[in-house]
């Protein structure tokens, strides 16, 4: 059904599902007996990117660099700095409360922490079945939770559960089931395993992806881990320190990555390859900087094994390098030739 | 790659295998054995609920009928003590047992109303303050810190006498100058629980504030709550104690305890029992609400419960 509302909504074929464009999501720090503003937190400095219907795309990057402010900042979960974030056609950020949370029952988001993001004191059923009863109404809705927990390999006897009966595993299940109850055009996955055990992972990215083929869903998959997104995406994009620093398909990203950062994130990624050959790493010094006082220029020179002398100075643009692939790198910019 | 959805019901408890959870009730019930104060004060608390339910049936005489003949006979466990009046008679030859169990309905009444009242004001006063912030909570905490900066038992004389001494007056007084302590509660739970992921991921789903402050927060706050709400009834049946003892509460010839502690207080020198009886029962009533107030603090604390 999913699949026969988008063919009708989208005659021009392509035109992607959500749209953000220059996403600033900058935190105001308290200081003084007076809380007057000291200084931000530049979480996120001017962020786009689009996702087309259907199609699974990858955020990843450092812990802290801004991308799980990023998903929620999409909702309009924190109140933007600036930026346009245009889902259907229509800005979320210029609708009224009334008309948001209806934007928002196309939007769901999985969160990471399976015991953290379901209310303790609430059934299953509850927990699923609520935000579709409240919204449409259906005296039916019972059998709407039936059939997603069924969905995601649970059965319709736990609807009577608390969440503590559960192991992390089936918790995150519930988490899906959630958002899968909603029929959503654009599902968030705020890494949505990066708790779990390595081999309940395998089972939940598995789920994840049979669901997106059955429903036809829109997927932006935010992880700090890229072999999990390289399964599940088909895009990805690079975040450094509130900024996007390189975004291409999956397959040119891995096998060609042109942004020194991205080079150092795929080469961190253990490989279990028997008599692999020994890649040259590039192991990256120091830690993240502080996004309260973001480095000059480009803000990832600070720990660049190519950085030039133009790179403390001067922002690198984001360029469309080859077909598709987009960097912001002076190494990949015009600025190389002069 | 692929595993099949069919695959992992292995991993899922199916309705045959796993043992039934015990009930709550039952659960609280095994933890309260342990904690033997728990259960020492929920016998006290049951004998006092009992006497203020069934008090016609568990007084030995009309509280209010006199007998001048028999005024201040000693109880039965002293000299010239009858078991007809086994804890004695009044100034106006009143039945003290009696008294003290019709006693006891008005003080549990006062008490738990007063509490309701003045939890239903802090804890939606408390929810707004800390879900929403800004002027509301401004308004709520100084209201708060005001309230805490007056002397209570002022305040609710104050308010009997501009409302004039009636039960419910003397209910509604003890209401409404004490809820900033469920507000203080309330709001800095919900503080804490409006950061929570189940909170944003309920406002994620498009769900409006007043579903999520009266259904996913409100819930989240019956423990702490309750708890408070025990330990209150206890201190708010020793104000009305207070203010019926200084002639502010029940009025004559209800019999209240406080109002019999007063009475008897003309005696105290010759017939000491006269105003003991009452103390005891306030005491005893008092420290069984808040040993169970205490044991169910140790059970509902998060930190102290074990998943």
């Amino acid at each position: 059904m999913a699949v026969e509302e988008q063919e009708e909504r989208s005659p021009a074929g392509d035109a992607p599902v959500l749209d953000v464009r220059d996403l600033k999501m900058h935190f105001p720090l308290r200081a003084g007996l007076l809380k007057r503003v000291a200084n931000y937190v530049y979480a996120v400095d001017g962020v786009s990117f689009e996702i087309k219907p259907g199609e699974t795309l990858g955020l990843v990057g450092e812990s802290g660099c801004g991308k799980s402010t990023v998903g929620r900042v999409l909702l309009k979960l924190y109140e933007p700095t600036a930026g346009e974030v245009m889902f259907d056609g229509r800005n979320i950020f210029a609708v009224d409360e009334a008309e948001l949370n209806r934007i928002r029952q196309r939007i769901q988001i999985i969160f990471q922490d399976p015991f953290a993001s379901l209310n303790p004191r609430l059934r299953v059923k509850e927990l699923v079945g609520e935000a579709y009863r409240v919204h449409t109404g259906d005296k039916d809705w019972e059998k709407n939770v039936e059939q997603v927990l069924t969905k995601v390999g649970l059965q319709p006897e736990h609807m009577q559960r608390y969440p503590h009966e559960f192991s992390g595993g089936q918790r995150q299940r519930i988490g899906i089931a959630r958002a899968l109850a909603m029929s959503p055009k654009l599902i968030i996955a705020d890494e949505a395993v990066s708790a779990l055990d390595v081999s309940i992972q395998a089972q939940v990215i598995n789920l994840l992806d049979s669901l997106k083929e059955e429903f036809g869903f829109s997927f932006l998959f935010i992880s700090h881990d890229l072999s999990v997104v390289e399964h599940i995406a088909d895009r990805v994009a690079v975040m450094y320190l509130g900024k996007i620093v390189e975004m291409a398909s999956d397959k040119d990203l891995y096998q060609t990555p042109l942004h020194p950062y991205t080079e150092a994130l795929i080469a961190a990624v253990p490989r279990a390859e028997a008599g692999g050959r020994a890649r040259r790493k590039t192991i990256l010094r120091g830690d993240v900087p502080s996004p309260i006082n973001p480095p000059s220029g480009c803000r990832f020179h600070t720990r660049c094994p190519k950085a030039m002398d133009h790179c403390r100075v001067e922002e690198p643009p984001m360029i469309e390098a080859r077909p598709d692939h987009w960097v912001a790198c002076h190494l990949h910019g015009p600025m190389r030739h002069d | 790659m692929t595993i099949r959805v069919e695959d992992t019901s292995d991993m899922v408890p199916g309705a045959g295998e796993v043992e039934k959870a015990p009930s709550k009730a039952y659960i609280i019930f095994r933890k309260m054995w342990h904690l033997r104060l728990g259960v020492f004060g929920l016998a006290l608390m049951a004998v006092l609920v009992i006497m203020a339910l069934f008090a016609p049936w568990v007084a030995t005489h009309d509280p209010l009928s006199q007998d001048i003949l028999e005024r201040l006979s000693p109880p039965a466990f002293m000299e010239g003590g009858s078991w007809e009046h086994w804890l004695g008679t009044d100034q106006l030859g009143r039945d003290v047992y009696s008294r003290i169990v019709h006693g006891a309905r008005i003080s549990l009444t006062v008490g738990v109303s007063a509490v309701f009242v003045s939890m239903v004001i802090g804890v939606i006063l408390g929810l707004f303050a800390g879900y929403f912030g800004g002027w509301i909570d401004s308004v709520v905490d100084f209201s708060v810190n005001a309230m805490l900066a007056f002397p209570f038992i002022l305040l609710a004389m104050t308010l009997v006498i501009v409302l004039g001494a009636s039960m419910q007056n003397i209910i509604l007084a003890l209401g409404l100058s004490n809820w900033p302590i469920f507000a203080r509660v309330a709001r800095i739970e919900t503080r804490k629980l409006r950061e929570q992921e189940f909170v944003i991921a309920a406002r994620a789903q498009g769900l409006n504030h007043y579903r999520i402050i009266f259904k996913h927060i409100l819930n989240n706050l019956a423990a702490a709550t309750l708890v408070i709400a025990t330990v209150e009834v206890a201190r708010s049946i020793i104000r009305e104690t207070f203010l019926s003892f200084l002639g502010l509460g029940i009025q004559p010839p209800t019999p209240s305890w406080g109002l019999m502690l007063a009475e008897g207080r003309d005696y105290i020198l010759t017939v000491w029992w006269l105003s003991t009886l009452p103390g005891v029962a306030i005491f005893l009533a008092c420290l069984g609400i808040n040993l169970v107030g205490d044991a169910l603090r140790d059970l509902l604390d998060p930190r102290m419960r074990k998943a």
